[in-house]
């Protein structure tokens, strides 16, 4: 059954079409974002300008373990760029003797990795105090408040013994994580798709005969598959296609790296390498991505046809991403689909006293709305499909 | 092997009784169901194709022992279409998968099914680029599929050529050796040509059920063919159970379904199935 109902709505040229167009247009939208970032011009496959290539000579130089002798070389390199930029001043054509081609370049990119530097050195510090102060709070509430007591813990706990030793370029990930467009073309996508799984059938006429067999729930169950296996793969096509675009700009460096390498992610609470949040990035998106699509079977099983079930479905994502800002994060499962805040807050939640995180929770009620949906569906397609 | 039918009734939200107590015992062969609009062949059919559940009574299947009637069944549903990015071959085999018919070889049971209706030859051609005919008979097609003991077909004729509707009628007379087959339709000539036995029904419940020539010889002397001028027409029409009107140069030849002679000069002629719906329910069909 699952093999028809995916050449019926999948296996199609028109999905397969709007797909290779929103890879485009995904495209699009990650060079706009690196151009308005201040990334140049000639960003893409191959074809960078000097400064850029500048700048990854010198992060490729200092790249990796940090050692005393880099911090040295570092300090001499910063000297060498001020006395240029005091030679040269602000020039307008670039010069052969500096990396980035002008003296301010080479001065700004040096500083930055010094700053990086700084910040890794002095980590270690950071979160020793973070956890001592946890810890000092947590004995403070110790027989006082329960959930409080608790909380502080688990932060003493999670910031105990961290530690940045190496340097790596890591704007891919920052970028990565703040990036969210090819969610929502994950759910158009999806709508486009989905929407019609259960609508169609009523629109020619096909539910009457699936009922007629005897197999409306058998198809039903198939349509949730199907539903499924499609979110699953479109979304990994496109999530992989950030990775892709933002692996030509950027680079991904330093994967087994913590996530709190980057300074925006200090607070992490969580221990996991970059590469261990790329995913969690994409698994907690496609869960939220997940019940999208079994709110799409929902909606088209309610439909008449196809264009309504397209524009109620239209209308609720449009209505998720407006309400967004609005719903607490602990219960709107689009705070799946931003996970750079998820690693830069600790956001927990008082689950009978328990300190929860709040994706957890998020979590878990995006599952209940799943199952809900599911079972609705379900339940409909009995009589109408 | 027998289809009982036992006081079956169903009724809608609004307390209108859509079947009232219908009670039939079908055998093999074609039977053609006639009603108005309203009469409650559409509920009738899809309680028995298992769409809605009835109110209350009961549908009782026997074919030597075996009593599953749903595992024999085929339906072709009114305005059927299907999935365009389907062949029919693949049509047929997603009607097989939905039927858990099993075959050795399943596209050479699906091609053969699709001989039986004169598709064969377009079994690869995607179901978006054929005729409203051939949809039609793919639509038998996956009816027949699993050598079903029961077919119902609902409006099967519905926006079919002359040629097509020929065709259509041909291979329904075809199945009818060793099957039920149901046919509802407004189109009374469908089944004058088809159907053995005609079922009238109306207001949920069953009229009658005989065959074409006693429904007919039921209301004979109660058909009469007039000449008229334009104004006597007019009035008949108002008047009286008119069922075809003739032009004659500046007269007309009225058929009048009527228990009267409706004029003097009135003859009493040979009544058809037209006639029959016209005397039960007013109009045709």
């Amino acid at each position: 059954m699952l093999k028809y109902e995916i050449k019926k709505y999948i296996l199609k040229p028109s999905i397969i079409i709007s797909l290779s167009v929103f890879l485009l247009i995904n495209l699009v939208k990650v060079l706009e974002i690196y151009y308005y970032t201040g990334g140049g011009r000639n960003v893409l496959f191959g074809g960078k300008d000097r400064t850029v290539i500048g700048e990854e000579i010198l992060y490729e130089k200092y790249r990796g373990e940090i050692t005393d002798e880099k911090i040295e070389m570092l300090k001499a390199e910063l000297k060498t760029a001020e006395a240029k930029l005091k030679e040269y001043g602000i020039i307008e054509e670039p010069i052969e003797d500096s990396y980035t081609g002008y003296p301010y370049g080479d001065v700004n990119v040096t500083k930055d990795i010094i700053k990086a530097y700084e910040y890794a050195i002095l980590y270690s510090d950071y979160s020793n105090s973070l956890s001592e102060k946890a810890f000092s709070n947590a004995e403070f509430f110790k027989g006082i408040n329960d959930y409080d007591y608790r909380k502080n813990l688990l932060l003493a706990d999670c910031y105990k013994s961290r530690a940045v030793d190496s340097f790596c370029r890591t704007r891919a990930y920052s970028a990565l994580f703040d990036y969210k467009f090819s969610t929502i073309l994950s759910m158009l996508i999806i709508i486009l798709a989905i929407s019609p799984i259960v609508a169609k059938e009523k629109s020619i006429g096909y539910d009457r005969l699936i009922v007629s067999t005897g197999k409306g729930t058998r198809v039903m169950i198939a349509k949730i598959i199907t539903a499924s296996f499609f979110t699953v793969i479109s979304s990994f096509i496109l999530f992989a296609s950030d990775v892709i675009y933002y692996q030509q700009i950027y680079g991904f460096d330093g994967l087994n790296l913590p996530i709190y390498a980057i300074e925006a992610f200090k607070n992490c609470p969580f221990e996991l390498t970059f590469i261990g949040a790329v995913f969690m990035t994409y698994l907690l998106r496609l869960t939220f991505l997940l019940t999208f699509s079994f709110m799409v079977v929902f909606i088209s099983a309610l439909s008449k046809n196809e264009i309504a079930s397209m524009a109620v479905s239209m209308g609720t994502a449009f209505l998720l991403v407006i309400l967004s800002e609005h719903i607490p994060s602990e219960i709107s499962p689009t705070s799946l689909i931003g996970t750079s805040d998820m690693f830069s807050r600790v956001k927990l939640t008082d689950v009978l006293g328990f300190p929860v995180f709040s994706f957890v929770v998020a979590l878990f009620v995006v599952a209940l709305l799943s199952v809900i949906f599911i079972a609705f569906a379900i339940r409909r397609g009995r009589k109408c499909c | 092997m027998t289809l009982q039918i036992r006081e079956l009734s169903k009724a809608y939200s609004k307390g209108k009784k859509a079947l009232d107590s219908f009670t039939l015992t079908l055998e093999k062969g074609v039977y053609g169901i006639l009603g108005p609009n309203g009469a409650g062949k559409s509920t009738l059919i899809n309680c028995i194709t298992g769409i809605i559940k009835a109110d209350s009574g009961s549908i009782i299947f026997d074919d030597n022992g075996d009593r599953d009637y749903m595992k024999r069944l085929g339906f072709l549903p009114q305005n059927q279409d299907f999935y365009p990015n389907f062949t029919a071959r693949e049509m047929i085999l997603y009607s097989m998968a939905l039927k858990d018919v099993k075959a050795d070889d399943p596209k050479t049971y699906a091609d053969e099914i699709l001989k039986r209706v004169n598709l064969y030859d377009d079994r690869n051609k995607k179901v978006g680029a054929h005729s409203g005919g051939m949809k039609q008979r793919l639509g038998i097609a996956q009816a027949l599929v699993g050598e079903p003991k029961i077919v119902i077909f609902d409006e099967p004729t519905a926006g079919l050529d002359p040629k097509e509707r020929i065709r259509f009628r041909n291979v329904i007379s075809s199945l009818a050796n060793d099957k039920i087959v149901i046919l509802a339709t407004h189109i009374v000539t469908d089944i004058a040509f088809i159907a053995k036995n005609v079922v009238l029904m109306d207001r949920g419940r069953m009229i009658d059920c005989a065959s074409q020539t006693e429904l007919c010889s039921n209301i004979y002397g109660k058909v009469w063919e007039t000449v008229t001028d334009y104004d006597k027409g007019m009035e008949l029409m108002k008047e009286k159970r008119v069922s075809n009107v003739v032009s004659e140069g500046e007269l007309f030849n009225v058929r009048v379904v009527s228990d009267e002679k409706p004029t003097e000069d009135a003859v009493s002629v040979q009544p058809s199935l037209e006639d029959v719906c016209i005397y039960h329910f007013g109009e045709i069909g």
